[in-house]
């Protein structure tokens, strides 16, 4: 298992450089929104924390595109389906690999951001929440690229399915996330964010697997 | 228990579709000019809502159309995936851009009662917010369907993702009730509240009309989009 993974990462990372595009993709996401809200201190701090999640949730769809398309046209997938390995463990390594080169590096990149950009919202949860939220995204994100797998417009579908789907994972992160600025507690956000990513990421990989299978079995 | 396979064969389809269409038809045309003229002109204008009550006949039937549509496309996905019927998927062809358009009516009309009523044409609140997504999960179904060379796998991709979306369905349904919203709780939710009701009668009638009526508009728009599916295909 441990060399497929390995292998699954260096293709994100080793030729395409994922996991530094997220971070330099976040930061400049981030500098973006600032420009455009403009750098009024006070009001920029209030909304650091919904606005680093929404640019956590755009950064997670970079790496969709190469997700599964290179293996699907190296027939690596047709390899995996006859392998002994069952396939959504596969698809959960496939899962794991896009967490590790995006949702990893984007969430350490957005806990700095809001430590230095708004340190009143910053806290020990925030990171965890991040996290979460970044393992979330990546297994929607799954799901995106399975279903868009062989569409000659994979990209653009891909933000257009995986954004309406990461609805409550962005609210009850971003609700953790400001609960500091506002004084509350975010203990309810932050288990309802950590019971929608543990169910996420245990049925995507089987759900990635059935479309994957349909997708390559369909004359 | 039906057997539905039964249903599956288009050629049936197209029987039972010659049967039912006349039924659904003369329904419609009775009852939706009838609704239409209770609701605009004889049922009573509201005591704090004014006339802009009326638009209630056109939202809430709307409402209920993009739920039920959405919910009639997940057991036909569910029915594509696994027994891989064509006319399953040729009745989410039919019904997802009926259902999309429902649900954008529910939306604008919302919007157009918001605004004299709430002072907004838009909150963000749990219940316009949910209705928003399954909106944008309508679309972004609609557009799997074309995305592919070949149209099974639009039909298959499509089908699995209007199974996913299904979860939105109950967030929906329970918004209203699960937190406290703008969006009032619905005055017709349950049969205990449907025989003991929170609306005057003269309102229940015209909305009971316009609902039914739509439901049968909807039921014939979808079964001639899904004759329409079967033609080109036949012509292939």
């Amino acid at each position: 298992m441990m060399p497929i993974f390995t292998r699954m990462l260096a293709r994100l990372t080793r030729a395409r450089g994922l996991h530094t595009l997220s971070v330099v993709f976040f930061a400049l996401a981030l500098t973006a929104f600032v420009f455009g809200i403009g750098g009024n201190t006070s009001d920029l701090a209030n909304i650091t924390p919904g606005l680093v999640w929404a640019v956590l949730l755009l950064s997670s769809l970079l790496g969709l595109p190469l997700l599964l398309e290179t293996d699907w046209a190296d027939s690596t997938l047709d390899d995996f389906i006859l392998s002994p390995i069952p396939l959504p463990a596969l698809m959960a390594l496939k899962m794991l690999a896009h967490i590790a080169a995006t949702a990893l590096p984007a969430a350490i990149a957005a806990t700095l951001c809001v430590f230095a950009m708004a340190p009143d919202a910053f806290s020990p949860q925030l990171g965890i929440g991040l996290l979460l939220g970044g393992i979330s995204f990546s297994a929607i994100g799954m799901l995106g690229a399975a279903l868009t797998l062989g569409s000659s417009r994979a990209a653009t579908l891909q933000a257009v399915i995986v954004m309406p789907l990461a609805v409550p994972p962005l609210i009850f992160g971003a609700g953790a996330a400001g609960a500091p600025l506002l004084g509350v507690s975010p203990v309810m956000p932050l288990s309802m964010l950590a019971a929608f990513t543990v169910s996420a990421a245990t049925l995507a990989p089987f759900a990635a697997a059935a479309i994957v299978r349909m997708k390559v079995t369909t004359p | 228990m039906i057997n539905l396979s039964y249903f599956a064969n288009p050629a049936r389809f197209e029987r039972l579709a010659k049967t039912l269409m006349p039924v659904l038809a003369t329904v419609a045309t009775i009852l939706l000019p009838l609704g239409l003229v209770d609701a605009l002109l004889i049922s009573p204008p509201d005591y704090q809502q004014g006339d802009a009550v009326r638009i209630m006949y056109i939202h809430v039937p709307s409402a209920w159309l993009s739920m039920a549509t959405y919910a009639a496309c997940g057991v036909a996905a569910i029915i594509a995936i696994v027994w891989k019927h064509t006319l399953a998927e040729l009745f989410l062809r039919a019904a997802l851009p009926f259902g999309a358009a429902a649900t954008a009516m529910c939306l604008v009309t919302g919007m157009l009662w918001g605004k004299p009523m709430w002072g907004t044409w838009w909150v963000w609140d749990a219940r316009l917010t949910s209705v928003l997504v399954l909106f944008f999960i309508y679309i972004a179904t609609i557009a799997l369907l074309d995305a592919f060379d070949r149209p099974e796998q639009g039909g298959q991709a499509a089908a699995w993702l209007t199974v996913i979306g299904l979860v939105n369905l109950p967030i929906i349904k329970y918004s209203v009730e699960w937190w406290n919203t703008l969006h009032q709780p619905s005055s017709l939710s349950s049969m205990k509240r449907m025989l003991n009701p929170a609306m005057a009668a003269d309102m229940i009638r015209p909305l009971m009309l316009m609902t039914i009526g739509l439901t049968c508009l909807a039921a014939i728009i979808v079964t001639l989009r899904m004759k329409i599916e079967i033609m080109k295909r036949k012509r292939k």
